[in-house]
């Protein structure tokens, strides 16, 4: 599923059914070939989609480079990165550099920290997401409105920007360098709130009127009725706060203070802080590839999946 | 659409449910953005230093120092700078982008990986690949300079163009990021529309300026939030690049909050300049709210 055919559209289309109505742009792109328009040349079209693949192809190659520099510094040899010959290509391909990465920076410590940091923070927020886009969805209740609006502002003001604050809050916890520390602003999420919201509500509210009339309790009725056809919503804020918390850094940078319990963000700019002299490019272009390729690898397997989690999770 | 949505909250007989089912994630809301938001206001109203001996009730005068101190106002000066210099351009690529990947061609999976990917890059380590780049001598930047017989430069040491460096560098990673939501937003337009424009003769800059960009209301109110939101608060950069320097000249707002909290001990500054943040970014969502709001038409 990694090669896609042209005409398909860009974006899932179950997911997005406007765009399936037989004059929606993709098909309607698809078509373009077709019979010229009044007052335009052929020509000049082909001239303008030409001029459209090539500005395309440049700046796609030119979004990649600091990429592709970076693979290629970290395989390099050592001495050879500051040689004057050194151009694009490494002249001695090496490993070493990343085997050094590794061990100087920690990285497996950091790796298994980000694991359960994001892991804890994905299971929790997948629960309390889930009840509060229930509760916002289907119950009336005095103020609603204003709670509504209090999961608003928690978007517009989010964890980060109150680093001084939510650190007071953990130092008075005693729960600064822990990983409780790094997870527990992020368990709910306003953000998730608000999808989970959209998606309950697209629910046919007689399936619940049934379950009701079946004796079912609340929680039967979001377990059984709920969930299982909202469950493409929840992967999707699911990939995309798995994405945010993998590289998330200042927060986890201020919450910790030994490599105990840092997540793999904080382990590679530590690496990078420490090499000062700016000499050891290769060893730090190493530890950032380590960081980076995770994720990256992921996405290229699951590009649909992963594209379309963040385009569904801006659609209001 | 199924939208007679809300129902009794009694009818699973306990009628607090609703508040129930709230209640773990507004604690967790309250313990850490509401509470804090608070705490802050309250703490930026003390005097609290290493030379104070205890927190001092000192009213706003915290407020006074700041503003009347001109690296402080460098600081906000930059932080405008990073947030309008790296959004509006991230906006005007990541529209681009969209207007021009949505329509079919053969290299689009290319084209929609190499824009995306630097967001799924943690930005201490693009901002490293990017200090590499920048480094003079034997990064890519000075070796592409020095073929064109230029180079010498050291972008990140250079007090003109260290925040210049960091918002290119932020705007490559933006981009991609937004392309999304606009590309989204794009499949919600109905073609008939473009259709019937096509056929009256209107060339495709035309049907973007007069129908898409227009109908692209909702999607442009959530990208401007989205976009402040998020540069507002990015300084991971600053730890691996510039530090705040050379001379505050990347000195931004949170970075500064950073610096007065664990550097120089400061509580009540650092309260106070906390506040000033918060508050910028809720006058910039309401204004946004407002503005942008009046002028779309949702469906619903």
């Amino acid at each position: 599923m990694t090669t896609e055919s042209t005409t398909e559209p860009l974006l899932d289309t179950e997911e997005f059914p406007a765009g399936i109505a037989p004059g929606s742009a993709a098909n309607l792109a698809a078509a373009q070939p077709g019979p010229e328009r009044a007052g335009v040349s052929l020509r000049s079209r082909l001239l303008r989609q030409g001029t459209a693949n090539i500005l395309l192809l440049a700046a796609a190659i030119f979004w990649l480079i600091p990429l592709l520099w970076s693979i290629a510094a970290a395989l390099e040899g050592p001495v050879q990165i500051t040689a004057d010959g050194w151009g694009w290509l490494p002249t001695h391909p090496t490993g070493v550099n990343f085997v050094n990465a590794w061990n100087d920076g920690q990285f497996s410590i950091y790796l298994v920290n980000t694991v359960i940091i994001v892991t804890g923070i994905i299971l929790v927020q997948g629960v309390t997401v889930s009840l509060a886009g229930y509760a916002f969805a289907r119950f009336d209740f005095p103020g609603k409105r204003l709670i509504f609006t209090l999961y608003l502002l928690q978007i517009m003001v989010p964890v980060t920007a109150l680093v001084l604050p939510n650190y007071e809050t953990m130092s008075s916890l005693h729960l600064v360098d822990t990983k409780w520390a790094i997870m527990l602003p992020y368990f709910a999420s306003g953000f998730g709130t608000f999808l989970m919201r959209q998606a309950f509500r697209s629910v046919p509210p007689e399936l619940e009127d049934a379950a009701i009339l079946d004796g079912a309790a609340w929680w039967q009725t979001v377990r059984y009725v709920y969930l299982p056809l909202t469950r493409p919503s929840l992967a999707a804020f699911a990939l995309v706060s798995i994405a945010f918390h993998w590289n998330d850094f200042f927060w986890p940078l201020i919450a910790t203070n030994s490599s105990a319990n840092r997540p793999i963000s904080v382990g590679m700019a530590l690496l990078t802080a420490s090499q000062e002299s700016g000499t050891q490019w290769n060893l730090i272009m190493a530890g950032v590839v380590i960081v980076v390729l995770p994720l990256l690898i992921v996405f290229l397997i699951f590009q649909r999946a992963f594209i379309n989690s963040f385009a569904r999770s801006g659609i209001k | 659409m199924a939208t007679r949505a809300t129902g009794s909250r009694n009818r699973y007989g306990n009628p607090f449910l609703p508040y129930f089912l709230l209640a773990p994630s507004l604690a967790v809301l309250g313990l850490f953005t509401f509470w804090p938001a608070i705490h802050v206001g309250w703490l930026s109203l003390y005097r609290n230093n290493l030379a104070s001996n205890g927190p001092h009730f000192t009213g706003l005068s915290n407020f006074t120092t700041i503003l009347g101190d001109p690296q402080f106002r460098t600081v906000l000066f930059n932080t405008v700078e990073f947030v309008v210099g790296t959004a509006v351009p991230s906006m005007a690529l990541g529209l681009t982008m969209a207007l021009l990947l949505n329509r079919q061609r053969i290299l689009s999976p290319l084209y929609r990986v190499a824009f995306f990917y630097p967001t799924l890059v943690p930005m201490v380590g693009a901002a490293t690949a990017w200090a590499f780049i920048y480094t003079p001598q034997y990064g890519l930047l000075d070796r592409v300079l020095h073929l064109w017989g230029g180079g010498g430069l050291n972008p990140l040491g250079d007090p003109n163009l260290a925040l210049p460096a960091l918002i290119a560098l932020s705007i490559w990673r933006m981009s991609g990021y937004l392309m999304i939501f606009f590309l989204a937003g794009l499949q919600g337009i109905p073609g008939d529309i473009q259709e019937a424009a096509r056929v009256d003769g209107a060339s495709y800059p035309t049907i973007v300026r007069r129908i898409i960009i227009p109908l692209l209301g909702p999607t442009f109110v959530f990208v401007v939030i989205i976009a402040i939101v998020n540069t507002a608060q990015l300084v991971d950069q600053l730890y691996v690049t510039t530090g705040g320097g050379p001379n505050n000249a990347t000195n931004l707002l949170l970075w500064d909050i950073y610096k007065e909290t664990f550097s120089f001990f400061d509580q009540g500054v650092a309260a106070a300049m906390t506040v000033i943040l918060v508050g910028a970014l809720l006058i910039c969502s309401a204004l946004n709210a407002i503005l942008l709001d009046r002028r779309t038409h949702y469906d619903d």
